[in-house]
């Protein structure tokens, strides 16, 4: 499964890539905010993690951009960010994420919340 | 003075003020002439005011024409002067309440910058020193490991030798190793204070961006009124723009209460 992690801070990105990894997923690929993660974002990735607040272009923009197009609207998203105020998690399931990590957070927490989201998606298939 | 409850802009009160100061030298300078007049003699703009009924107390016996010429302009002195005052009453006024403004809007949130700094100071030492301790932990294993291998220096010895009974090792290198690399992990998870900390030290930043530009604001508005601002040995620098990371700082991101916080988004998202 490839998964593309959009962060801005090149620190989280080589932690959320080596929970990836140690969890089992290797296929990995890296954009530091959204646009850069919509530009890199093809058909192959099967799986988006991203952080909300990125300079040029927000995850919560990026996650409304891949839900607005009909190749990515069905794209399981799931959401690592510091936010954890219960309106901006709200704000963030109105946008289409599909689940949610708060900062900091385990491999073993990644691991159940990609597992749940991938179930879901399955489920709904 | 001006009894009007709305609070006149810093223009209107500099424009009342400087027109009240001009009528004061006006009347100065009325008073200079009437004072050279001869007895008898009155200003032209002074005859017209004779005719209204005088607001002052009436002249007293011996007092001649000219005392009581003197004393309407030296009334309306006093009465420019209190409006003066009035004005001047009005700036101060304004001037506290800039003050005030600041006090309850600057202050609490230098505060809170503060505290916010103070927790980051000490999320920081935190996090440092569970990477030392996982560092010291690992190093330990590492020990363990070289001792495995000076105690069997070939792996499926042990594990021959473990099964004859012959000299069953301390620990299980796949355990230690196991143990080692959870301990790695665990050092590179902590490395996430830095992006939780860089959010929490950028918002401190755009906070003081902003209230180094009030300040500059202030300044202007005190020296439009004649204020001297001493200024400092180095020339000021250039104010950086407000909300420079506002897209990319959370200025709520804490290390605190993961666990709590990651339970209200698993109750959101189910």
């Amino acid at each position: 499964m490839k998964f593309l992690v959009v962060d801005d801070s090149p620190t989280m990105r080589r932690i959320v890539v080596n929970s990836l990894k140690r969890i089992g997923y290797s296929d990995i690929v890296e954009a530091g905010n959204g646009e850069e993660g919509l530009e890199v974002l093809d058909a192959s990735v099967e799986f988006v993690i991203t952080d909300w607040n990125m300079p040029v272009m927000g995850g919560l923009d990026m996650v409304r951009a891949i839900r607005s197009s009909p190749d990515t609207s069905s794209l399981p998203i799931l959401m690592v960010t510091t936010r954890s105020v219960r309106d901006d998690i709200v704000q963030a399931a109105q946008a289409g994420v599909n689940n949610y990590v708060v900062k900091p957070f385990t491999p073993q927490v990644l691991k159940e919340k990609i597992e749940s989201v991938l179930e879901k998606v399955k489920g709904a298939a | 003075m001006s009894t009007d409850v709305r609070n006149p802009s810093r223009e209107e009160v500099l424009a009342d003020t400087h027109e009240t100061l001009r009528a004061v030298a006006r009347t100065l300078e009325s008073l200079g002439t009437v004072g050279d007049l001869a007895p008898g003699s009155v200003l032209e703009d002074e005859a017209d005011d004779r005719a209204e009924p005088s607001p002052g107390p009436a002249p007293t016996l011996g007092m001649g024409l000219q005392q009581e010429e003197l004393r309407t302009p030296l009334q309306r002195l006093a009465l420019f002067l209190a409006e003066s005052y009035g004005e001047l009453a009005g700036i101060l006024e304004g001037l506290r309440e800039t003050r005030g403004v600041l006090q309850r809007a600057e202050v609490t949130r230098l505060q809170h910058m503060n505290a916010t700094l103070q927790e980051v100071s000490s999320h920081t030492e935190m996090a440092t020193t569970d990477m030392l301790d996982g560092l010291e932990r690992s190093l330990a294993l590492v020990d363990e490991l070289e001792l495995i291998s000076i105690e069997a220096p070939d792996e499926g010895t042990v594990n021959g030798a473990q099964s004859n009974g012959a000299h069953p090792p301390a620990t299980d290198p796949e355990d230690t190793r196991d143990r080692l690399r959870d301990e790695l992990h665990q050092i590179m998870q902590h490395l996430q204070f830095q992006d939780i900390t860089s959010q929490r030290i950028g918002h401190a930043s755009d906070v003081l961006a902003d209230v180094e530009q009030r300040l500059v604001l202030l300044m202007g508005t005190l020296e439009r009124y004649g204020f001297v601002i001493p200024e400092g040995d180095d020339e000021p620098g250039e104010a950086t723009p407000t909300g420079a990371h506002a897209e990319t700082c959370d200025p709520s991101a804490t290390t605190a209460d993961a666990e709590s916080r990651q339970a209200m988004a698993d109750d959101i998202f189910g």
